[in-house]
């Protein structure tokens, strides 16, 4: 394995952008936000598989960032701090939610868009579903079995496959060695599938 | 339930990605050409996989950036000096709030002191007449006698102001 170098991190534009919003410069801020607020909002609505409070955690995300611009030292690309950001504010907004005991609400997904092909990583193995579901149904059933995930499970997978961060980036920001990621993305999987089983799609 | 082998589980979705290195994951498709139960299980998850990149890509999110300076202006204009001293605080917390507390904590605490030792030993302005003159007796200053304070304090502060008068 290669030994990191912290300096490198410093080249990071966005880490030198982050460094001018801690000076004060609070223009600096918009480009950043422009940035990554897709980022953001995509892997909310993954982890969260509603649409319901995606605007409303992003902006409380990019409000932390700011706050944090003054004391932030750069420790790793700024995506990969951004991301702990947002698996942090993630699991805790999940945690609020059961202590509320609000049911994460499918209805108010967002709408299936079937204008769009879809992502096709389709391997030489690849049946398809047997019985011709409907695209709707199946986007549906899969941010249902994401969203029953235990919450490490569910932000490794959401990281991994939807995002593409590698396995030492996802030790990043989860905070845990590379074997946990390991066994949380396998874990991760197989539950996967075996919820999948149950509704006919695999 | 019979589970994949150890060194599966620990590849095989980094294999599915085609994120493995070329000699491990070598190594890993000779072990599935030879382990069937980690052959089924390789399908399965491969099948679930693909069933994941069929969520589509969401592209339309609203753009966020001015509500979020809008707000950050808005809580900025909050008493930033408020905030500042929230900040400080923060930095350094078990001291500083441990201070806080004791000195927050004088004022009532005296208070109750009285009040509660008052009302324990009968109605307040009897005892309050009885210390006085407890302590006028015992410390022969008949001086306490000319002051009409509701307290030990108000006759200090009596006293040092009568005296500041005098220079
Ligand atoms: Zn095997």
């Amino acid at each position: 394995m290669v030994k990191e170098n912290k300096d490198k991190y410093l080249s990071d534009p966005d880490n030198e952008l982050m460094k001018r919003i801690g000076s004060g410069e609070i223009a600096a801020f918009k480009p950043l936000v422009e940035k990554y607020q897709r980022m953001v909002m995509a892997t909310i609505y993954r982890y969260t598989g509603s649409s319901h409070d995606v605007e409303d955690l992003a902006q409380e995300i990019f409000f932390k960032v700011f706050k944090a611009a003054k004391r932030y030292t750069p420790q790793a690309k700024f995506s990969t701090w951004l991301y702990r950001i947002v698996a942090n504010h993630c699991f805790n907004y999940r945690r609020s939610q059961k202590r509320d005991a609000i049911v994460t609400s499918l209805d108010h997904s967002f709408p299936g868009r079937e204008d769009e092909p879809s992502l096709q990583l389709a391997g030489p193995k690849e049946k398809q579903p047997e019985n011709q579901v409907q695209q709707q149904e199946l986007e549906t059933a899969l941010r249902r079995a994401i969203s029953e995930l235990p919450d490490r499970q569910r932000m490794a997978i959401v990281l991994y496959r939807f995002e593409g961060l590698s396995y030492k980036e996802i030790t990043k920001v989860l905070g845990c060695s590379l074997s946990s990621v390991e066994s949380l993305l396998f874990r991760a999987m197989t539950n996967l599938k075996e919820k999948l089983k149950k509704l006919d799609f695999t | 339930m019979k589970r994949p082998c150890k060194k599966v589980k620990k590849n095989l979705i980094a294999f599915l990605n085609h994120q493995l290195e070329e000699g491990k994951a070598k190594e890993i498709e000779q072990h599935l050409n030879s382990c069937s139960l980690c052959k089924k299980e390789e399908e399965e998850l491969r099948l679930t996989w693909n069933l994941l990149g069929r969520l589509p890509i969401d592209k339309d999110f609203p753009d966020i950036s001015n509500g979020v300076l809008e707000r950050i202006n808005r809580e900025g204009q909050k008493s930033p000096f408020f905030q500042g001293l929230i900040e400080k605080i923060t930095l350094i917390p078990a001291p500083a709030f441990s201070l806080l507390i004791f000195f927050l904590a004088i004022p009532p605490g005296t208070l109750l002191g009285k009040n509660l030792y008052f009302a324990l030993s009968g109605s307040y302005h009897a005892s309050l007449r009885e210390t006085q003159i407890v302590y006028a007796e015992e410390l022969p200053l008949d001086v306490f006698g000319d002051f009409p304070g509701q307290s030990l304090g108000n006759i200090y502060v009596n006293l040092v102001s009568e005296s500041s008068e005098e220079e």
